[in-house]
């Protein structure tokens, strides 16, 4: 996989992880096609300032929301990070 | 420990058949093995827009996370979800002790555990947001002498 991948998916906040970059923890409910269910959790860097500030201002601990990731495989550590996210039918996207 | 190539291969076939893996880069496929698995790295989880897992990709995760998977107790965890087609990678650590892995996932506010003997999760509770005092990487497991 050479170019970032971007995958939009819907997801419950579990909180905003302070740091450098600052992280947004989100868990998910995944079935397996056998039907067996798992809870996967992820924290996702928000590399962007604006993006932190509107997650700040619209999202809370529980809320569903669906988010953009990125994902660039060709890279050592395969850095990702938050390209977006919307609440409803409100949408929030980084700028670059 | 299995050559990275061989392991990459193994997971991206294991996750072709069943949906899913967790794998240990000593021991190999670990399903219905009787051990409890907690993700205690979630910044370390990532996924992917496919159902198929190139084992490429399996290969580049094993290669970024080697620091905590030579930890015998870390394994590779895959996950097809069938709700929209994405795979979901992170770095899972399992332990024998059903008390144990319950101690541990309280510890960092997990919302379940899952018994790999008979793929159950097992909800105990907590929210999967960050903990107050999360630790750094290396120090989230107990020591292995501790019982």
């Amino acid at each position: 996989m050479t170019q970032p991948e971007s995958v939009a998916t819907e997801v419950t906040v579990a909180g905003i992880v302070a740091g450098d970059p600052p992280l947004l923890a989100w868990q998910k409910r995944l079935h397996r096609p056998d039907g067996k269910q798992k809870v996967h959790v992820q924290w996702t860097p928000v590399l962007d300032q604006a993006l932190l500030e509107r997650l700040q201002r619209q999202v809370c601990e529980g809320d569903q929301i669906e988010i953009v990731v990125v994902t660039d495989w060709s890279r050592a550590g395969a850095p990702t990070y938050l390209a977006g996210f919307s609440v409803g039918a409100m949408t929030a996207r980084t700028t670059g | 420990m299995i050559p990275v190539d061989e392991a990459s291969r193994q997971i991206s076939a294991l996750h072709r058949t069943h949906g899913g893996s967790t794998f240990n880069v000593y021991f190999g496929d670990l399903s219905g093995e009787p051990l409890y698995a907690v993700s205690v790295y979630p910044e370390r989880s990532r996924i992917l827009s496919q159902e198929e897992l190139d084992p490429e990709i399996v290969q580049h995760f094993i290669v970024d996370n080697l620091d905590l998977l030579e930890d015998p107790r870390n394994n590779v965890g895959t996950w097809l979800n069938r709700d929209d087609g994405d795979t979901y990678l992170d770095v899972a650590s399992t332990l024998p002790s059903r008390e144990q892995a319950v101690g541990l996932a309280r510890r960092y506010n997990q919302i379940g555990i899952f018994d790999l003997r008979v793929s159950e999760l097992l909800e105990i509770g907590g929210t999967g947001g960050p903990p107050s005092d999360l630790p750094p990487l290396e120090q989230r497991l107990p020591d292995r002498g501790a019982s």
